[in-house]
């Protein structure tokens, strides 16, 4: 599977990697913002996008909106810190997103993802 | 080495551009905002590319460049005069890729879509200047206001509300051309309160180029119907907060020559 990681903490970009290729076979490309998220998804064509929620503009919504509507097969995991707020929810959900985790990620939110994708995949 | 990624800051300024040859003070300006990796190139190809021939649609174009900016200055009130200089040479490098030219080739027939293109990337050049931004961001905005109606039809028509979809699909179908120039087409219609098209995208969630971009392309498409520079002008800047985002229309206006516009005669 080919993952990107979309997230302008390289922090949080290595505890990503780290959780989610314990779990699987997976090949990582990184992206810090909505515009280089756009150019990594031209080039790698990643089956995977997790993607942070706040990031330079296009903001994580606004990169949600652009690739659901170019790429229907991608599958777009959101990743927040904004807790449980139902508005973001809705919002990312609303606007194709597969799943929405929290940060920090925790190993069985991964692992769920990855069942979820492969369930659908399959 | 060549980079093989453009890299913006937060803010979406472009620190690196792809296909740009990576001097010290390159690498350094990377290393001063915490860049440590970036893919690279090794040179070749991408130096022969950039050294391409200035056609007779550049030439061209680089004519139209220097009567239309005469013509922002004595018909329209707006201070390009001191920033001619600038303005032709950043159009000049520009004019040299060759997708530009391809894009100009083909709206050449259009009279409207034609100038329209060349007097958005004066002003927003202009514009850029009096921001002080440098030599790369200036090329870079000059692209993508030359490139923002690449989605338009044959017809020249505001009412297309499909064309910046179709212009970033195209666009972003061309691995010649940066991403940051698809998504700025992308975005050229959106506005600050959110009210635009096609995606309804507010604030934080348009690029600094588009934000730019949307109120030069507002501005001249209203002078294309309505002869009044100063009614077009007065309308333009009071969608403050509303359309556009503040710092962009306190921008516009500093370059306004106020005593010029005045003394426009009425048509």
């Amino acid at each position: 599977m080919k993952f990107l990681i979309v997230d302008d903490s390289a922090f949080m970009r290595t505890q990503i990697k780290q959780v989610f290729s314990e779990l699987a076979y997976i090949e990582f490309a990184e992206a810090v913002n909505g515009i280089e998220a756009l150019e990594k998804h031209r080039t790698f064509n990643p089956d995977v996008v997790i993607l942070d929620y706040i990031i330079p503009a296009p903001d994580g919504l606004a990169v949600l909106k652009i690739l659901a509507e170019i790429d229907k097969k991608v599958k777009i995991v959101m990743i927040t810190s904004l807790g449980n707020q139902n508005f973001i929810y809705k919002d990312c959900i609303e606007c194709g997103a597969f799943a929405i985790i929290t940060k920090p990620i925790a190993r069985e939110n991964a692992l769920k993802v990855i069942k979820s994708i492969r369930t659908r995949v399959i | 080495m060549i980079a093989n990624q453009t890299i913006c800051n937060d803010r979406g300024m472009i620190l690196v551009a792809k296909g740009v040859l990576l001097s010290t003070s390159i690498i350094y300006r990377l290393r001063k905002f915490n860049i440590e990796v970036i893919e690279v190139k090794e040179d070749g190809d991408e130096a022969a590319q950039s050294s391409s021939t200035f056609t007779a649609t550049a030439r061209k174009a680089i004519s139209t460049v220097i009567d239309l900016t005469d013509n922002v200055f004595s018909c329209r009130g707006l201070n390009v005069k001191n920033n001619i200089s600038d303005i032709e040479l950043v159009m000049h490098s520009v004019l040299k890729r060759p997708f530009i030219q391809e894009f100009l080739a083909v709206c050449d027939k259009n009279e409207l879509l034609y100038k329209h293109s060349i007097r958005t990337a004066i002003l927003s050049i202009n514009m850029g200047l009096v921001q002080k931004w440098d030599t790369l961001n200036l090329e870079y905005l000059a692209m993508c206001a030359i490139l923002h109606d690449s989605g338009m039809g044959r017809e020249f028509s505001e009412h297309d509300t499909q064309h910046p979809f179709v212009g970033f699909t195209k666009l972003r179908a061309n691995p010649d051309i940066d991403m940051l120039i698809a998504v700025v087409c992308l975005q050229h219609h959106e506005y600050y309160n959110g009210s635009g098209f096609p995606f309804g995208f507010k604030r934080t969630q348009i690029t600094e180029f588009a934000c730019l971009l949307a109120i030069v392309d507002y501005y001249d498409r209203l002078l294309m119907k309505n002869s009044d520079p100063r009614k077009v002008m007065f309308e333009t800047i009071g969608k403050k907060g509303i359309l556009f985002d503040p710092h962009m229309v306190d921008l516009f206006s500093s370059t306004i020559d106020w005593s010029r516009l005045y003394n426009i005669p009425m048509s």
